[in-house]
């Protein structure tokens, strides 16, 4: 019944959303209307981390939050820059205009890439080597066990190979 | 007491055949007026002193040898009753078979009286009752208080004290032939005359009363009145005139002994004199004897076999001889007619036609004449033994008559369809007995009609021949030649058996387990589920664990043929060990003890309980850790089929926490350079 009842709130849930998130809306709408040139700015420069998080496959927002965090670090010295020059449309024209700074921005952004690729390639050969070792072990294992309590500890069926069976026809010495 | 079970003795005809420690059998030493009935007697020889005298009676397994007895006998304390020194089995080099020894101690002088012949002492009256009378009454006593009965009192089988004519007499052997079986006719009561000789059932005080009786006349007499007859006409006197009358006929006795034989010799158990009033004619009351009991007769005749019967009793004897008159006058209707107007007794008019009633149940008169005889008989004459098939027993006969017949490789059938046609209990109702004596054996018919009907190991008509003769030795086919009776000599021959070769680790078979069931029915309980399932191995290991306890209660120390057999079978035995490390040390330490032939050890190597107990626990674990395992392994071969896509997401994190980290250090510098006025761009 709880999870009926919760079943039925979500819908209404998403439908609306929170006042918090919209505070946050309104504070950072009014926030890049404030400071309107450093949007710009950051509009162009961020344009990878946004084709990151639209483009990337489902699942994979990892990868997005790389790039942007390396885009973000490409493009703080022209905010730094920006901010130092007045904060005015024309300096943050000048940048998105210079080829020079948004390659540099853009660049920083492609290494989000690299390293999203070089470490995750890293990482998955180190786990899957990891897993063979694992399951290597685990036969290791299982035929110690079997070693110390035969084939029954398998819960499979005993089929031992018997020394001298006895029984209804076997004839003694 | 000596005992003889030592195995095998070896022996060749003509030479000592050992007995024990110190006694030796000699074959060729006959005392053929020892001798009970088929039970020959021989001269033993102690070693140590040879000037003591033994008589061993050597009884073959086809004479039921009361082996159940030597105890109870040895608890009988007369000077009147031989010494039973030692009993046994030995190999009989005459019937090169085995053969039971009962060993008696004492020098005995001649017979009372020889078969077919008259005494030749002509004591008086008081020495008569010193030597005879006085004695054979006290053993009486002596026998009663112990609830043991002789069976075998016979003038023939009682003895003048060696060398002394005058002093108390001495009883003959009891226990080399089974009860009544070694008996002349004469010497048994009407109920038990007819019955085949191993089929009389067993010995009552009073059956012995009465046999004494006989051998007092037979002492006393001086003319031969019944050598001539047939057990037959033995019985129809008795039953015209009564035992006393019968015997005597017109034999002059004694006065001073009429009482006293009238009252020992009376047909009715119930009637007879007991011990008791032996001793009180003995001190010289009156005792009045008792008079004979009127016969039912009829007030007019029935013709059977062209003859005119006025008495049911003899009427029943006629019966067995022409069962299709029988049939046709019960068929008409005459013998219900001869009943009703005729006999005019309630009692056997309503005991008939219960009877008829049995008899239209299983088909009618003509149909089945072999129970007609047998329910006419039992009607008309309940004294008289069963009549069925052609068979004569008495209903306490039964077992040995049952044990007799499969010693012999007789089929069981005609007994088997007695008991389940429920014959002995009708004969048992119509005996007017207590229910004391008789509840015990209807209990044990109604046992036996539950073993017919099962199948298992130990059940069948088998267990009835061990339940119904306590004297029956193990009949099973191992022991062919062999004479098993009790736990000791079921180990030695087993062992003998071993050492010969051939044997399997199933030594028991249906009738040892049945053999057991009832003589040793608390150490079977706890084998008896594993020897009627139908693992070999369980099989094997209740094999072992009865051998065992029977080796642990009869102390017999080395049993290394028997030991082999088990060893060489017990691989899936050890199999109740999980640990395969534990199993090879409890197999090491089985082998070491059936190296010392000790069965007992053997099986305490394999019923470990602590061990069992820690090893089922410890592979309870063993195997949740191996599903565990397993588990796991499963999953990680799942997961890893797909190396491309194993582990991207994990990638993935740790990259975007690289990255951060990166970022964070790059604005980190940025802020400071800024901070610290320093531009880069």
């Amino acid at each position: 019944m709880a999870k009926e009842k919760k079943k039925k709130q979500k819908p209404k849930k998403s439908g609306k959303l929170s006042w918090k998130v919209k505070l946050f809306l309104i504070t950072f709408l009014l926030l890049a209307i404030v400071f309107l040139p450093t949007t710009m700015l950051l509009f162009v420069a961020l344009l990878p981390s946004v084709s990151a998080v639209f483009f990337s496959d489902r699942g994979i927002g990892a990868r997005a939050s790389t790039v942007t965090a390396m885009n973000l670090a490409g493009v703080m010295p022209f905010v730094f820059k920006l901010w130092s020059t007045g904060n005015d449309f024309e300096a943050s024209f000048e940048i998105i205009t210079n080829a020079r700074y948004i390659t540099i921005i853009y660049l920083a952004a492609a290494f989000g890439y690299m390293i999203d690729w070089v470490i995750t390639s890293l990482t998955s050969s180190f786990m899957y080597q990891r897993g063979l070792r694992r399951m290597e072990t685990i036969k290791k294992r299982q035929e110690v066990l079997v070693t110390l309590w035969g084939e029954g500890v398998s819960g499979q069926k005993q089929v031992e190979p018997e020394e001298g069976e006895g029984g209804e026809n076997e004839i003694a010495p | 007491m000596a005992k003889a079970d030592k195995g095998v003795a070896p022996s060749q005809t003509g030479s000592l055949v050992p007995f024990g420690k110190y006694i030796s059998i000699d074959p060729t030493q006959r005392i053929a007026k020892f001798d009970n009935g088929k039970a020959k007697a021989y001269r033993a020889i102690d070693s140590r002193d040879k000037n003591k005298n033994f008589i061993a009676l050597i009884s073959d397994v086809t004479l039921l040898p009361r082996t159940q007895y030597t105890s109870a006998y040895d608890t009988i304390l007369s000077t009147s009753l031989l010494r039973l020194a030692g009993s046994g089995v030995i190999k009989w080099p005459l019937a090169q078979r085995q053969q039971f020894v009962f060993l008696y101690q004492g020098e005995l002088g001649e017979a009372l009286v020889s078969p077919g012949s008259f005494s030749k002492v002509y004591w008086r009256y008081p020495e008569m009752v010193q030597y005879l009378v006085l004695p054979m009454a006290k053993v009486l006593k002596e026998m009663s208080s112990k609830t043991f009965s002789h069976g075998s009192i016979r003038a023939s089988n009682i003895f003048y004290a060696s060398g002394d004519r005058d002093r108390s007499v001495i009883l003959g052997d009891c226990l080399s032939v089974q009860q009544h079986s070694a008996q002349p006719s004469v010497y048994l009561p009407v109920d038990k005359t007819l019955a085949q000789p191993m089929s009389r059932g067993r010995a009552l005080i009073s059956d012995d009363v009465y046999a004494f009786g006989v051998s007092l006349a037979m002492f006393l007499r001086k003319q031969d009145e019944i050598g001539r007859l047939s057990d037959e006409e033995m019985v129809r006197k008795k039953i015209e005139i009564g035992s006393y009358g019968a015997i005597l006929g017109a034999e002059r006795m004694p006065a001073a002994f009429i009482e006293l034989l009238r009252g020992v010799l009376h047909d009715d158990p119930k009637i007879r004199w007991k011990v008791s009033d032996i001793f009180a004619w003995l001190e010289g009351a009156r005792v009045t004897p008792p008079s004979l009991s009127a016969r039912l007769k009829a007030t007019g005749p029935i013709n059977f076999m062209g003859r005119k019967y006025f008495f049911p009793d003899t009427l029943a004897l006629e019966f067995p001889k022409s069962p299709s008159e029988l049939a046709q006058l019960v068929a008409s209707g005459e013998m219900a007619k001869w009943v009703d107007k005729s006999l005019n007794n309630k009692e056997l008019s309503g005991n008939f036609v219960s009877a008829i009633e049995r008899v239209e149940a299983m088909g009618g008169a003509n149909s089945n004449k072999d129970y007609l005889v047998t329910q006419m008989s039992m009607v008309f004459n309940p004294a008289l033994p069963l009549h069925y098939k052609g068979v004569d027993f008495t209903y306490d006969g039964l077992g040995s008559a049952m044990t007799i017949a499969a010693l012999k490789g007789k089929e069981l059938d005609i007994y088997k369809d007695a008991i389940l046609r429920h014959i002995p209990d009708y004969a048992l109702s119509l005996k007017k007995l207590s229910q004391t004596e008789t509840v015990s054996f209807v209990k044990s018919l109604d046992k036996c009609r539950v073993f017919i009907r099962q199948k298992g190991q130990g059940t069948g008509i088998e267990r009835c021949v061990y339940l119904l003769c306590a004297d029956a030795p193990c009949l099973s086919p191992k022991f062919i030649n062999h004479l098993v009776y009790n736990e000791r000599s079921t180990l030695l021959t087993f062992e003998a058996l071993a050492k010969r070769g051939g044997q399997v680790a199933l030594f028991l078979d249906s009738h040892c387990i049945a053999y057991f069931n009832e003589h040793n029915p608390q150490l079977m309980e706890r084998v008896n589920y594993d020897l009627n399932g139908s693992d070999k191995d369980m099989k094997i290991a209740a094999n072992m664990r009865f051998l065992g306890a029977l080796q642990k209660r009869t102390n017999i120390p080395n049993l290394k043929a028997i030991s082999s057999v088990f060893v060489g079978s017990l691989s899936g035995v050890y199999k109740v060990y999980n640990n395969l490390k534990l199993r090879q040390q409890v197999k090491t330490a089985v082998e070491a003890e059936a190296e010392k032939g000790s069965i007992f050890g053997m099986v305490a190597a394999i019923d470990n309980e602590t061990a069992l107990k820690k090893d089922e626990k410890a592979f309870r674990i063993a195997r949740a850790e191996f599903r565990m395992l397993q588990k796991e392994y499963n999953d990680y071969n799942i997961r890893l089929k797909n190396k491309k896509a194993y582990g991207l997401k994990k990638g993935r994190d740790i990259a975007a926490l690289v990255a951060w980290v990166l970022a964070t250090g790059l604005v980190l510098m940025t802020v400071i350079a800024f901070m610290s006025g320093y531009r880069i761009f």
